[in-house]
């Protein structure tokens, strides 16, 4: 964002534009890319967590747990059937984020390109 | 609208961007801020369209206070020296953007905006490109649509950051051109930054010359390449020949010439300095009687519509320029290594040090 710097904001100012509109009519769309893939990678990371939930927030099951918590508690349980239902279902996620995370990889990479292009052409 | 600009100080930090300038803009005009880099004039449009707000002063539009006036309520145009189109939005849709923003009330329908939006393309002649993307535009179409996207709120005043700086030269001569025929059909009173001096006197009514964040001079074209008002504004347009000497009750003295400098009669003997365009000095092979300073031929330069000719001065070996017409050139054949006279036709002289100390006076030839 600072990269792009605040001229199109401010463009948006001077037609007449207020914070609001200024931000989801210029702003956003901007970054959209950019944020999308910081939300992907969150989520992944989020999707992981076990150390942290297990230890703080004490993995009550059903209210605060996650999915390698859960295949914890039910391989401790003996239930191998579910806990490898529930490990094979967090392997699925992580290949659909993985898929998400290089197509939005891809489009935010072709926006940068075509940014640089334009910057280059400028300054030409 | 006329604009109105009233002592407007601005700092930044340590550095003085602006000191207590103050210039009027009448209805209509388009007027030129023309200064070196640094010298505050994109800081003071800014200021104007309430981009940037001053430190002291005030800015008037239609002789209102608009000082407290928020950017979006002051009905400016404004052109950025990068454009700042919206990038993922058609060249359609940004010239539409001011439109769509309104508040429901205000907004037109989508017909109006259709039809206005292509009656601003046609205007800047880029109609064929309402579905592009601003980075599939050249520079000069992209200066376009951002002048197109400006009008479209229908701007009371049109206010406009380097214009051509990012444009190649022929593209920029064209586009100024462009813009004097556009200013003369619409007649919006019109502020643009430039720091192309041949720029500012070609297109602009009135030019505005700043230099360290204070005003120099503020006249038309003519007045101020003609007339510079102090030693900066005579650097600053064109070439000018620098000659040193005293002044003393009223009369300067410059080698052997004397000319009158009436302004400086309480002067006693101080050191002074004489600037003489290129172009307003008569080159002779003889003393014709007249008080003359000796120089020697070191170059002719003959390209151009004009000669330029390289002097030595032989009492201060300093550098003289000067101007001749071709004709003039054919009929005196100069030769380099030739001992020349010349005399100043036009001769401004100035107290040494003193930037503000101006005064006129004619060479007596």
């Amino acid at each position: 964002m600072q990269e792009q710097g605040t001229e199109e904001e401010q463009a948006a100012l001077v037609l007449g534009a207020n914070g609001w509109q200024t931000f989801f009519r210029v702003t956003l769309p901007n970054i959209k890319w950019g944020l999308l893939y910081g939300v992907i990678l969150c989520n992944a990371r989020a999707m992981g967590e076990f150390g942290a939930v297990s230890v703080v927030s004490g993995h009550i099951r059903g209210q605060t747990n996650t999915l390698p918590l859960y295949v914890e508690i039910l391989y401790n349980e003996y239930s191998f059937a579910a806990a490898f239902a529930v490990a094979s279902l967090l392997a699925l996620l992580a290949l659909v984020t993985l898929v998400a995370k290089s197509v939005v990889e891809w489009k935010s990479q072709q926006q940068l390109l075509a940014d640089e292009r334009a910057s280059v052409k400028e300054s030409v | 609208m006329s604009i109105e600009v009233q002592s407007v100080r601005k700092t930044f930090g340590d550095f003085t961007a602006l000191r207590d300038v103050s210039f009027q803009v009448p209805k209509g005009e388009l007027v030129a801020l023309l200064g070196p880099s640094g010298s505050g004039k994109t800081t003071l449009l800014r200021i104007i369209a309430g981009l940037e707000a001053a430190d002291h002063g005030s800015v008037l539009f239609h002789g209102e206070d608009a000082t407290d006036r928020s950017v979006r309520d002051r009905q400016v145009g404004f052109v950025f020296q990068h454009y700042a189109l919206f990038r993922h939005m058609s060249v359609f849709e940004n010239i539409a953007f001011g439109l769509r923003v309104r508040p429901r009330k205000l907004r037109p329908s989508e017909q109006e905006i259709h039809t206005r939006v292509h009656a601003l393309l046609k205007l800047v002649q880029l109609d064929w490109l309402a579905d592009r993307y601003p980075p599939q535009l050249s520079g000069g179409q992209r200066q376009r649509v951002a002048l197109a996207r400006a009008l479209a709120v229908q701007p009371q005043v049109l206010l406009l950051d380097e214009p051509f700086g990012a444009l190649d030269a022929k593209v920029r001569k064209e586009l100024r051109r462009w813009l004097r025929r556009l200013h003369d059909e619409m007649h919006i009173t019109s502020v643009f930054v430039t720091h192309d001096q041949e720029e500012a006197l070609e297109v602009a009514d009135r030019v505005v010359i700043m230099n360290e964040g204070g005003v120099e001079q503020i006249g038309t074209p003519g007045e101020v390449y003609d007339h510079p008002a102090t030693p900066f504004v005579y650097h600053f347009l064109g070439n000018v020949n620098l000659f040193h000497g005293r002044i003393h009750e009223g009369r300067a003295r410059i080698g052997e010439i004397e000319i009158e400098a009436p302004e400086h009669a309480d002067a006693r003997d101080i050191p002074a300095v004489g600037y003489v365009r290129p172009h307003d000095i008569e080159v002779t092979r003889h003393r014709n009687g007249t008080a003359a300073i000796e120089a020697t031929v070191s170059y002719i330069h003959l390209i151009g519509p004009l000669v330029h000719i390289e002097l030595t001065g032989c009492d201060s070996g300093n550098l003289i320029e000067v101007a001749l017409s071709k004709d003039r050139y054919q009929e005196m054949k100069f030769q380099e290594g030739e001992r020349v006279f010349i005399t100043p036709r036009n001769l401004r002289v100035f107290a040494q040090g003193s930037q503000a100390g101006a005064g006129e006076g004619l060479a007596k030839a």
